[in-house]
């Protein structure tokens, strides 16, 4: 049951959502305008420096908005903040975890940090574990770890207390086609049960392939939003990647 | 509560598997005052404050040799040795034993020593009657003694003294023996010639019985200036224990603002940031585990001062009855360390800035708060900087507690300024990592 009654309410509303970081010169997002439904596996393109990371962080109630709206499953960011947090997932984008720690030992101390404690909380790891393929190596510190398995660690720390809305930032960066592969599968096998996704990555082939919906971002705002498919007829051009440039220009980002 | 003691668990899961931290944290501060008070030990011999052995060469053999062991072995500090591997000592060896570094002192008293200055005193007393006395002018006699170039000025200074008063009082009792001999003697002769010889019978000399020479009308004894009827006196384990045990705790900075400034730069702390926990409890996990090792490093130096400095020759730590207030003068050095630890964490962009200004500002404050050299013995300028330096607050309060016999009131401010200073630290803390987003 939402907060509002009966209506079900936007996983995620912003309005005119403007970040402006202290001596920043300009924002680095400015009326940023996104609406994303419950079930939906939204993505958010843009280079290098477009404010991806800094929305996601807003979304995640990491950073404060300088201005504007946002709604999270019917709260509201800056006054309920920790409803909030109950409710939604991370996957960032470094390999967020304790090097020094097992698998199970991460997903133990996360696990207890989100309230789940006792039966629930090992079921919750065993099948955390199983659903990435780390069932055999959980007892294995985090350290010992290829990238991809380090990777699907990150996902399923995220997931493990089964958050309404999940928020990845370019969570298959540098690892191999097969973890790359199965973290996608899992993904959709996550939203086809319910869960709402933001998901932001560099990478078109994922965006196709994973969201129904994107937004393309640009020197903090909005430039483009849609299906996949409905921004490139709409651009003209033959595939996401070649709109992307289009739109975002082919001058190099760093 | 229950994330709370997550955070604890988690901290000290990670700590014990970090066995770069658990040296900085354990091994460190154990080897320092091992070895510190070891040294300083052997400084104290240097100076003479603990007791140090003497080679005594005695050609002379007239009894001064049997008065410098006398009042040595008084002094409880030096032991006058004048058999070396079974055998009497003599002149050449004994230097040599002084030159290779084995003792720290010979004296050798020549022969004829005693017979030159009973012939001195002799003609000394007997010029004091106004008798008309030839002088044979033998040579000055000369005590010799032979000093380690590494002995202190101040341990040189006191033998000199000594064996000056020594000399001073030998000379006096031999001085007073000749008064004794003679002026019975004088007397009689002095009567005979100015009284009637009719009365002369009826005039008789008291015989004369001195024994004042050794007896002591004054006497001087050493006290601390202690509190609470407390007699223990200020000694290298007395003051390294506490010493090192501060410094350890304060050490905790580098691993704690380390394993903080990793979860930063790991993205594991941005996760924390969107996870329903406060703060508070991230802070204070990490304050409450770190805490948690400071008392075992307190423990361990303890036992340590207790057990194992004085199976090696020192003396043993003494913590008197009021160890209750140890430990919290320990944890509030906890506290106030944990938390500049995570200001240094919060403040820093690497781990390699948190390992060089962790330790060198960690290492700057012990110097300056009296860790490494008493403050007393700085000069003027550092005295006044070391009431900056948070060790200085420890040790003031360790030192009231284990040497001036202080207790709970009288720790109660420098402890104040400990959680002052940790209050100021977290404040940064929390405000760089939640306030400023």
């Amino acid at each position: 049951m939402s907060p509002e009654g009966d209506l079900v309410p936007p996983a995620l509303q912003a309005e005119g959502v403007v970040k402006q970081y202290p001596g920043g010169g300009a924002p680095a997002v400015e009326g940023f305008d996104v609406t994303v439904r419950q079930g939906e596996l939204f993505g958010l393109l843009g280079p290098n420096g477009a404010g991806k990371t800094t929305v996601i962080s807003m979304m995640t109630t990491i950073l404060k908005p300088s201005g504007g709206e946002m709604h999270l499953l019917g709260f509201r960011i800056g006054s309920d903040n920790h409803s909030i947090k109950k409710c939604i997932g991370l996957v960032p984008q470094e390999i967020a975890l304790f090097q020094e720690m097992t698998a199970q030992e991460n997903l133990w101390f996360f696990g207890r940090l989100y309230g789940l404690s006792g039966a629930r909380l090992r079921e919750r790891i065993a099948d955390c574990l199983e659903f990435i393929g780390l069932t055999d190596r959980g007892n294995q510190k985090v350290i010992t770890y290829s990238g991809g398995m380090k990777r699907r660690l990150n996902l399923a720390a995220g997931i493990l207390h089964e958050p309404q809305l999940l928020f990845l930032d370019e969570p298959t960066v540098g690892i191999d086609a097969q973890s790359r592969n199965l973290i996608m599968e899992k993904l959709l096998d996550l939203n086809r049960c319910g869960m709402t996704m933001v998901y932001t990555t560099h990478y078109m082939e994922e965006v196709e392939r994973l969201c129904c919906r994107v937004a393309i971002m640009d020197r903090g705002r909005v430039i483009g939003e849609g299906s996949p498919r409905e921004l490139i007829n709409q651009g003209g051009c033959m595939s996401l990647e070649e709109l992307f440039l289009s739109m975002t220009g082919k001058r190099l980002r760093d | 509560m229950a994330q709370l003691l997550t955070m604890v668990k988690k901290e000290l899961l990670l700590l014990g598997r970090d066995r770069g931290g658990l040296l900085v944290l354990f091994a460190m501060p154990a080897v320092l005052v091992l070895v510190i008070t070891l040294v300083q030990s052997n400084v104290q011999k240097l100076m003479g404050v603990s007791l140090t052995q003497v080679l005594l060469v005695d050609q002379d053999r007239g009894g001064l040799g049997r008065e410098i062991g006398a009042k040595f072995a008084e002094t409880g500090n030096l032991e006058v040795v004048e058999n070396l591997d079974g055998h009497v000592i003599d002149r050449d060896q004994a230097i040599n034993a002084v030159g290779l570094g084995r003792f720290k002192v010979a004296i050798v008293i020549p022969s004829g020593f005693t017979e030159v200055l009973n012939q001195r005193v002799g003609e000394s007393v007997r010029r004091g009657f106004g008798e008309e006395v030839i002088t044979t002018r033998p040579p000055t006699p000369e005590l010799q003694v032979y000093y380690d170039p590494t002995v202190m000025g101040g341990f040189r200074m006191g033998i000199q003294n000594g064996l000056k008063m020594i000399i001073l009082g030998f000379s006096a009792k031999l001085k007073m023996d000749e008064f004794r001999r003679i002026l019975p003697v004088e007397l009689e002769k002095q009567i005979q010639a100015q009284i009637d010889p009719k009365f002369r019978d009826m005039v008789s000399v008291p015989s004369l019985d001195f024994t004042w020479d050794n007896e002591t009308l004054v006497g001087v004894t050493e006290h601390g200036a202690s509190r609470h009827g407390m007699t223990i006196l200020p000694t290298p384990v007395q003051q390294n224990v506490p010493a090192w045990t501060l410094f350890g705790i304060f050490f905790i900075v580098v691993p704690l603002a380390g394993a903080l400034q990793r979860e930063r730069r790991d993205g594991v702390f941005t996760r924390l940031l969107a996870m329903p926990v406060s703060g508070l409890t991230i802070l204070g996990g990490k304050i409450i585990a770190y805490s948690m090792v400071c008392l075992g490093q307190f423990w361990l130096i303890l036992l340590i001062g207790r057990f194992l400095l004085p199976a090696l020759g020192t003396s043993r730590f003494v913590l008197g009855s009021n160890w209750p207030v140890a430990v919290l003068i320990c944890l509030g050095a906890a506290v106030a360390a944990s938390a500049y630890g995570l200001m240094l964490g919060s403040l820093s962009r690497s781990i390699e800035q948190v390992s060089m200004f962790g330790s060198i500002s960690v290492v700057l404050a012990a110097a300056i708060g009296g860790i490494m050299v008493p403050v007393y013995a700085m000069p003027p300028l550092m005295q006044s900087l070391s009431a900056i330096s948070p060790l200085n607050w420890g040790m003031d309060a360790f030192l009231d507690l284990v040497v001036r016999g202080g207790n709970l009131k009288s720790v109660a401010l420098p402890v104040g300024k400990l959680l002052l200073f940790a209050g100021v630290n977290l404040l940064v803390a929390w405000g760089v990592l939640f306030r400023n987003r």
